[in-house]
């Protein structure tokens, strides 16, 4: 019994990566980065100067104040602002840092990809919630139209959450879509505009 | 005597073999992302999960990128059949031995990133963890798999134990002491006269 141990463990081994063969060739998305391995590699920490810039409104942390991103407005005057976006103020390609962050700041809908609790805490001024463990969220930010640019975040660092965000709004046929890779923390650290409370455009979990 | 030992080690096995399946099974349903508990699971989900560990990056060579796309695959789906073996009580013996062989790669990977200083998601057992708070890599995992590990050698040592499929057939995978009783099934092997007696 225990002879026969190693011959049926390789046949299992050998049952195992013949399902998981069969179940990869039918989940062909699964990638191991969202841009590809030609994509420009994510900037180095942000370089901002000491005085951050002046962002296009002034901070608030109240929830009455009008998000940046009208749907209507951004669903009909995308392709105008396709021309603007195709060249990003400072940084190109889909990683992008502060300034460039600050930049898109209005034209583009922003992506929070952290967990639910660390979004009611405090987020970005107007960007929607799609953490990792509602992924199905994404489908809803499709009525704002798939070329609409969007610029997903997490929480900086080793966070892999907006990797993820992204390959599910490609996978959705979204065109336009930029990892912020600082991140949150570096949001917060440049004095942007942040808010609090529940997701408004897409609703709460 | 000895029967009464056989059969505490067959009900050990039997316990220990549905608790294995019950954990393996648990985890590879999130990593495939199967059932409502594993929203946040799924093979991309573990595929950054692995490709965090940089496991080529610390060892060149060791684990090249384009292997981890089918081994996000093939982790769970192993975990899983492992799982649908023990609960059964078929293959018990080899299914142990596989899961051995995870087990210990799993130990080597999250050693190798806590003394690298890593901190990472594990990705082990989704955001309800096992024993340990889910989140970061601690070295509460590491107890944790080396328990796993000593849990899944114990069934490779007894065999499937009560009601497993093996038995039901009459053949092997008894859980019989070196000179005891084996009850196998049809196939009852009485303990020789000449065993020791308590």
């Amino acid at each position: 019994m225990i002879a026969r141990a190693p011959a049926q463990a390789l046949a299992i081994v050998g049952l195992g990566v013949g399902v998981a063969f069969v179940h990869w060739a039918q989940e062909p998305t699964v990638r191991l980065s969202a841009f590809g391995s030609d994509a420009p590699a994510p900037p180095p920490p942000d370089t901002l100067p000491p005085e951050p810039r002046t962002p296009a409104a002034p901070e608030t942390s109240e929830p009455e104040q009008a998000p940046p991103v009208d749907p209507q407005r951004d669903a009909s005057a995308a392709p105008a602002t396709q021309g603007d976006l195709a060249s990003p103020p400072t940084t190109g390609g889909p990683y992008i840092g502060t300034d460039a962050a600050v930049a898109l700041w209005g034209d583009a809908i922003f992506v929070d990809a952290r967990e639910p609790r660390e979004y009611v805490e405090g987020h970005i001024a107007g960007a929607v919630m799609i953490p990792a463990s509602s992924r199905d969220r994404a489908v809803r930010l499709a009525d704002y139209g798939l070329d609409t640019p969007v610029v997903i975040y997490c929480g900086g660092g080793e966070c892999d959450a907006s990797e993820l965000i992204a390959i599910t709004l490609q996978n959705l046929g979204f065109t336009d879509i930029r990892v912020y890779k600082d991140g949150y923390p570096a949001w917060v650290a440049g004095g942007h505009p942040v808010e609090t409370g529940e997701d408004t455009l897409l609703g709460p979990e | 005597m000895m029967q009464a030992i056989t059969g505490f080690f067959n009900v050990v096995a039997l316990v220990l073999r549905v608790a294995l399946a019950g954990v393996f099974g648990y985890a590879a349903s999130i990593k495939l992302g199967l059932g409502p508990w594993s929203a946040d699971g799924g093979p991309q989900a573990f595929l950054f999960n692995i490709k965090g560990f940089e496991i080529n990056q610390a060892y060149p060579g060791l684990l090249p990128d384009h292997l981890l796309v089918p081994l996000a695959f093939i982790i769970p789906w192993l975990e899983l059949l492992c799982a649908i073996f023990l609960l059964l009580g078929m293959w018990t013996r080899a299914s142990a031995l596989v899961l051995a062989g995870l087990l210990i790669t799993f130990i080597g990977a999250i050693y190798s990133v806590l003394s690298r200083g890593m901190e990472i998601e594990c990705g082990c057992f989704g955001k309800f963890g096992l024993f340990c708070t889910p989140g970061k890599i601690t070295e509460c995992n590491l107890i944790q798999n080396a328990a796993l590990l000593t849990a899944v050698l114990v069934v490779w040592l007894l065999g499937p134990g009560f009601f497993g499929v093996e038995r039901a057939l009459g053949r092997r995978g008894c859980a019989c002491g070196r000179r005891g009783a084996c009850d196998c099934g049809a196939k009852r092997i009485e303990p020789k006269p000449a065993s020791p007696t308590a």
